[in-house]
């Protein structure tokens, strides 16, 4: 009986040692010293040469869907309301005008956001923008930006802020929009199991919401709380359907994935600026590419310097705040 | 019944569990499965047709909205048992290992069923992981390459379960054969099991700890102390599970257990305690005296003075009050040599592990989250019941390894002792 | 000299888009200064006007004079080459080099995309006015290729900030974010999930101790 299972374990050696062999051969040496190599941070957080057909054709396959599910919807409505109503005219237009892209990354882009807090009145039109321009389920009440009102002390604290302030601008407080910070180094793609969220060579961290499973241990991860959960179907309606859409941005949801701030890809991809950066009413935000010495975002840090929210997270934030020339009077006066 | 035959194929053996792990068993067993099953399909039902609806049906309604999860609190019952579940499989090596160690006879025969838990208690983790995912159906992108292997730990920990199932279910089914063949497990392969089966019951503990401790965003698990912690308990509760079915085998169908087998995993287990005690005695130094950290303090509130929430509060002080109930206990001969004084002192330590390990850990994480707003967290009826379901299927299987491997015991006991 | 522009000023303040070319007109009926500068009694720095409600002794302007940004004597020309019926016109970017005088720094933030609102523009653009979440509404660019986007500032200077007092006045915030919607009501499930956990139980539970009682009583 011994003596078998010996036999049977020299013999699983044997298979072993034979195994390993055989892979040690066919496997070429430089393969295996590769894998000895230390891992390249930049290049597996940024996949630059990540093939953006396929994102193309799955942006046709999800154009021709939505266009169809959106003409249904638009038919519906045109018999309730009737076929001359201005919402029927208006649906149909925005179905016939519905565009899913998939724009790559232009090469030595950067992109950044820095926000001035002198300027910041708390007024929350970022966040509703935000909401339209990315087509976020209205049933779900997901904003991408939060207004965080903060005491003005020597170095703000985001714990004990208020999210839920009735009035504003306060003379004694500052506001500080947080969306995602789009990190150099951000812990939500580290530990993304299944690599549906990456960071994009132009800075942009996205979600690929057809490969997310819904784990939420990005949302977990996230030092700004900035990844939010689909928990239902989302619905949009037709009416308030923006129809400039990116794959991996503001395409209608999935249910059960997570989703996030996208520097409003759709638009950033094509030379334009976020929707809460064309909202904001005091122009607080300001959008641009780090590489360009030009850009709006590299005056901002030339003229006034930035910093960063939680900067001992060591997450590198590419989202900047920084107090602008001069405190506005408004809020010196105290208006409430 | 079973007569030493020569071979016993893996059909055989397929046969002979179900055979006896449902067909032969008395009214009692069968009443016990049909209450399991019952949760179970209940469970499922709600799973499948209420929380998951959108993505089994493709309907409107339902979806995952239903639980008491939020943006803020993204984790919540299911991970909770999840954690709890993983430290019971991981603690169940530790029969074998005492076995090994030790070359106890005693522990030796019952590591069979100490691989039963582990799989029921893996199988459970598992199931909870896959009913808490959003798509389940996606996790499938996770089987051939593992994606995002060197960084994601829940790939790590992807690897680690079920390189440990499949383990022990080797173990079961090699030593299940034997037996039925009327032969005696060989020892090397036990050794073998053991050398590369231990390692991986600590790692799945460990790695379970390490999804949470590394987290910059979550102050109150930013503490390398998490995953000692996780062990220490799980090396608490674990044990005390299997002295559990140990006492109703021996009640109820004729098990014969060394004493010693049961007073050496006593000491196990209030060692174990002591520590998980100590190592909570030291996170409460380390966040309440000098800590400068805000959110870290404001958590750990959470957790110790029951702000915002009550019942953690009431459950983290409950883990303090049971455990040191259960140290004390332990020092009085009457319940410490006694079978009865066992099993009460082996409840007390699940519940007080339970107390310490499930939503205690989860929740003040996320309370107040990363913005420094309280959200809260109140699990609802159907995470409950779902929960329950999960737990109904991973006792299914228990109930019915268990019986197939304990039957087999018994048998060669009886055949030793005449 | 200055109330003359003064009057002028406040006159001009008081005309509406529709009456700007009436305006021009009617400036050489406005003249001699005195007709109106009479009546106001203006003395001292003191340059505030019932008539144009332009009050210079307060706010962020304080301090100028009318001459520092319109030109004597029309007033109607502004420092920097361009004409106040641009203002009534709408053409208000062109009013950008008056403030970029003296705010010059502010001005290069301004053309470099820093200071103030930056807006999209597209081929074939039209902005529509949507509704949407919690009725707030937004203005939506509808484009007809939405991949060439450029980006310019949205408006000029005196859109936001009133010439005469140009504090940005504060909007009043839109409502508080709302959490995640609460779960369904669930109490059917909550009953039917407490009645299968007992029945269960009770199906565990009881044979287990019938069971045991009987073999107590053999035991015994």
């Amino acid at each position: 009986m011994v003596d078998e299972t010996r036999r049977n374990l020299i013999k699983a050696g044997v298979v072993a040692v034979v195994g390993s062999a055989i892979g040690f051969i066919a496997v070429k040496r430089e393969k295996l010293m590769e894998l000895l190599k230390p891992v390249d941070k930049v290049e597996l957080l940024s996949a630059i040469d990540r093939e953006y057909s396929v994102y193309a054709e799955r942006a046709k396959k999800k154009e021709a869907e939505l266009k169809r599910w959106c003409m249904e919807e638009a038919a519906k409505l045109c018999r309730e309301r009737g076929e001359e109503s201005v919402e029927c005219v208006e649906a149909k237009r925005r179905c016939d005008a519905i565009q899913v892209k998939a724009t790559g990354p232009r090469k030595g882009v950067r992109f950044a956001m820095a926000i001035d807090l002198n300027k910041c009145i708390g007024c929350r039109r970022c966040a509703y923008a935000c909401v339209m321009e990315n087509n976020q389920g209205r049933n779900l009440n997901i904003e991408w930006i939060k207004v965080l009102g903060v005491e003005r002390k020597e170095f703000p604290e985001i714990l004990g802020s208020q999210l839920d302030y009735e009035m504003a601008p306060l003379p004694d407080t500052v506001y500080i929009p947080i969306s995602c910070m789009h990190c150099e180094n951000p812990p939500c793609v580290m530990v993304c199991p299944v690599r549906a969220t990456w960071k994009e060579s132009d800075g942009i961290v996205v979600v690929d919401y057809d490969r997310c499973i819904g784990c939420r241990y990005c949302i977990a991860a996230c030092p700004y709380g900035a990844r939010y959960f689909n928990w239902a179907k989302p619905v949009v309606p037709v009416l308030e359907l923006n129809p400039n859409m990116h794959i991996l941005g503001n395409v209608p949801r999935v249910p059960h994935v997570v989703e996030k701030c996208t520097f409003c890809i759709q638009r950033t991809r094509d030379g334009g600026v976020p929707a809460c950066v064309e909202v904001c009413p005091v122009g607080a935000r300001v959008f641009g590419d780090l590489n360009d010495p030009n850009s709006p975002i590299r005056r901002v840090i030339e003229r006034y310097g930035v910093y960063t929210l939680k900067s001992e997270a060591g997450t590198n934030p590419r989202l900047f705040y920084f107090f602008g020339p001069s405190k506005p009077v408004h809020k010196q006066e105290g208006r409430r | 019944m079973v007569e030493g035959r020569g071979k016993v194929t893996l059909v055989d053996l397929i046969r002979y569990v179900i055979a006896e792990g449902i067909v032969r068993g008395g009214p009692s067993y069968k009443c016990l499965l049909t209450g399991l099953a019952l949760m179970a399909i209940h469970g499922l039902y709600l799973w499948i047709f209420v929380q998951h609806a959108p993505i089994f049906l493709g309907s409107d309604a339902g979806g995952m909205i239903v639980t008491g999860m939020n943006n803020s609190v993204p984790w919540g019952l299911y991970i909770a048992f999840f954690i709890f579940w993983v430290g019971v499989a991981a603690a169940a090596i530790m029969f074998g290992l005492a076995g090994y160690v030790f070359h106890h006879k005693g522990f030796r025969e019952i590591a069979v069923i100490a691989e039963v838990q582990a799989i029921a208690a893996i199988l459970i983790a598992m199931m909870l992981l896959f009913v808490d995912v959003g798509r389940p159906i996606r996790t499938l992108i996770l089987m051939p390459q593992l994606p995002n292997f060197p960084q994601s730990i829940l790939d790590w920990d992807f690897i680690v379960l079920s390189t440990y199932l499949i383990l022990n279910i080797l173990a079961y089914i090699y030593v299940l054969k034997k037996m039925l063949a009327g032969q005696e497990p060989s020892i090397k392969f036990e050794h073998a099991f053991m050398v590369i089966a231990a390692p991986f019951a600590i790692g799945i503990h460990t790695v379970t700890a390490f999804i949470s401790q590394a987290l910059v965003a979550r102050p109150y698990w930013h503490s390398p102390l998490l995953a000692p912690r996780y062990v220490a308990t799980a090396f608490a509760s674990g044990p005390a599970l299997l002295l559990l079915i140990l006492l109703i085998a021996e009640s109820r169908m004729g098990l014969k257990v060394d004493f010693d087998v049961y007073r050496k995993t006593v000491y196990v287990i209030v060692g174990s305690l002591v520590i998980g005690l100590y190592f909570t005695l030291s996170e409460v130094q380390e966040i309440f005296w000098y800590t400068t950290e805000p959110l870290k303090r404001a958590q750990a509130s959470v957790l110790f003075f029951g702000k915002h929430i009550w019942w953690l509060g009431f459950l983290g002080w409950l883990w303090v009050i049971l455990g040191v109930a259960a140290v004390l206990l332990s020092f009085i001969p009457s319940i410490r040599n006694t079978r009865k004084g066992i099993a009460i002192l082996s409840t007390i330590v699940i519940v007080a592990v339970i107390c310490e390990k499930t939503l205690t850990i989860v929740v003040p994480a996320f309370t107040p989250d990363s913005l420094g707003q309280v959200v809260g967290y109140v699990p609802t009826p159907i995470e409950v019941a779902i929960t329950v379901g999960v737990h109904a299927i991973g006792f299914i299987v228990y109930a019915i390894l268990a019986r197939a491997a304990l039957k087999l015991l018994i048998q060669r006991q009886s055949v030793g002792h005449t | 000299m200055r109330m003359i522009m003064l009057v002028m000023l406040a006159i001009l303040g008081l005309i509406s888009a529709s009456a700007a070319a009436v305006a021009v007109a009617e400036e050489e009926e406005l003249y001699p200064c005195e007709k109106c500068h009479l009546k106001l009694k203006l003395t001292g720095m003191k340059k505030a006007s019932v008539y144009h409600a332009v009050n210079l002794t307060i706010g962020a302007h304080k301090g100028l004079v009318c001459a520092d940004c319109h030109v004597p004597p029309t007033m109607s020309e502004l420092v920097g080459g361009v004409n106040i019926v641009s203002f009534y016109k709408g053409d208000y970017k062109e009013l950008n080099v008056v403030c970029a005088g003296c705010h010059e720094k502010t001005y290069r933030d301004y053309v470099n995309l820093v200071h103030g609102n930056k807006t999209i523009v597209c081929e074939g653009e039209v902005k529509v006015l949507v509704k949407g979440y919690k009725n707030v509404s937004y203005w939506l660019h509808l484009c007809q290729d939405y991949t060439s986007l450029s980006v310019v500032p949205a408006k000029g200077c005196v859109e936001c900030h009133t010439p005469h007092n140009p504090h940005y006045k504060p909007l009043a915030p839109l409502p508080p974010p709302s959490r995640r919607p609460p779960p369904p009501d669930q109490s059917v499930i909550a009953y039917t999930t407490l009645g299968v956990i007992i029945s269960s139980l009770m199906l565990i539970v009881v044979p287990f101790v019938v069971e045991l009682e009987k073999g107590g009583r053999r035991g015994r």
